[in-house]
């Protein structure tokens, strides 16, 4: 059965980040799967694996369906939104950088990293959420610097370009994902 | 090599094999490697599918509430899961199989005449 459980094993990790009794429940029957094809083979293992097919492609399959689960996508959110808290650059009202550019712009490369991957690998609608968490996480930030300074000062070009990328957070959490969905071939079986 | 891509062909088996997992289903519930078998042999092995591809595809029609399923477990021996169509799933079916006879009928007349 070695065989069998290195199988799932693979079909596991495909499923990581799933709602655990999902996950479960998928494995389970799977087993049972392989259970009756090794019964109506004369217990070829490699012959029952092989025509349940490849087992990334497989999970795969129930990724499309079934996304990740709560706790992952809240994980998600909390990672976009914390992020974007570093990605704003706060400069007080004596021209000192409280938290200066060069450091908020690795956080801000980060963000988007991020935002991208969970958009594509968790959808457009994760990534969509994720990408809101980002923009109220600067905003939250904004608003945060703008109480505990004493002498808040506010140019149009500034408040101009955070606008902007606060809403950028938002389309690139969404539109990676939406693209891939949009430009996926059809997968070549069933 | 055939003319006709890989994916046209899999996009009518996709775009079937639904319906025939729902036909399936009508009389009593299964478990998945009865479908499986049951789908291969009464199709000639034209949905000679993975079968792990199988089971996703049997979710999905659970989701859209045309299945239910439940575990049944054996005192000795495998558990299985089965599946069983809902009044959703009858309706779906029906609906279907009015829009799949009305294409194969249309689509047949159409390349009847270019015999």
């Amino acid at each position: 059965m070695t065989s069998v459980d290195s199988y799932l094993g693979e079909v596991s990790r495909g499923l990581r980040g799933m709602d655990v009794a999902v996950r479960k429940d998928i494995l389970r029957e799977l087993r049972s799967h392989l259970v009756e094809s090794l019964a109506a083979n004369g217990g070829n293992v490699s012959a029952a694996v092989a025509a349940t097919g490849e087992p990334r492609a497989v999970a795969r399959r129930y990724r499309d369906l079934y996304g990740f689960g709560v706790t992952y996508r809240a994980m998600f959110v909390a990672i976009a939104g914390v992020l974007a808290v570093f990605t704003v650059p706060v400069l007080t009202a004596t021209d000192e950088f409280l938290f200066p550019l060069y450091l908020s712009t690795p956080f801000l490369v980060a963000d988007i990293a991020f935002l991208i991957w969970v958009s594509v690998v968790a959808g457009n609608r994760a990534g969509l959420v994720a990408g809101t968490a980002g923009c109220a996480g600067r905003l939250a930030a904004f608003g945060g610097a703008y109480l505990v300074s004493t002498a808040p000062l506010i140019r149009f070009e500034g408040l101009t370009l955070f606008a902007l990328v606060s809403a950028l957070m938002v389309v690139i959490g969404w539109a990676p994902g939406r693209a891939r969905r949009a430009w996926r071939r059809p997968s070549a079986d069933l | 090599m055939p003319e006709i891509s890989p994916e046209f062909t899999a996009e009518l088996k996709k775009g079937s094999v639904q319906l025939c997992l729902l036909a399936l289903l009508t009389q009593e519930q299964k478990y998945g490697f009865q479908i499986i078998r049951e789908l291969r042999e009464r199709s000639d092995g034209f949905f000679d599918l993975k079968e792990g591809t199988l089971y996703p595809a049997l979710r999905r029609l659970e989701e859209r509430g045309f299945v239910e399923s439940h575990w049944v477990e054996p005192e000795s021996g495998n558990p299985r899961k089965y599946y069983q169509i809902t009044e959703r799933g009858r309706r779906a079916l029906s609906e279907g199989r009015e829009l799949w006879d009305r294409m194969t009928a249309g689509a047949r007349r159409v390349l009847e005449a270019s015999r």
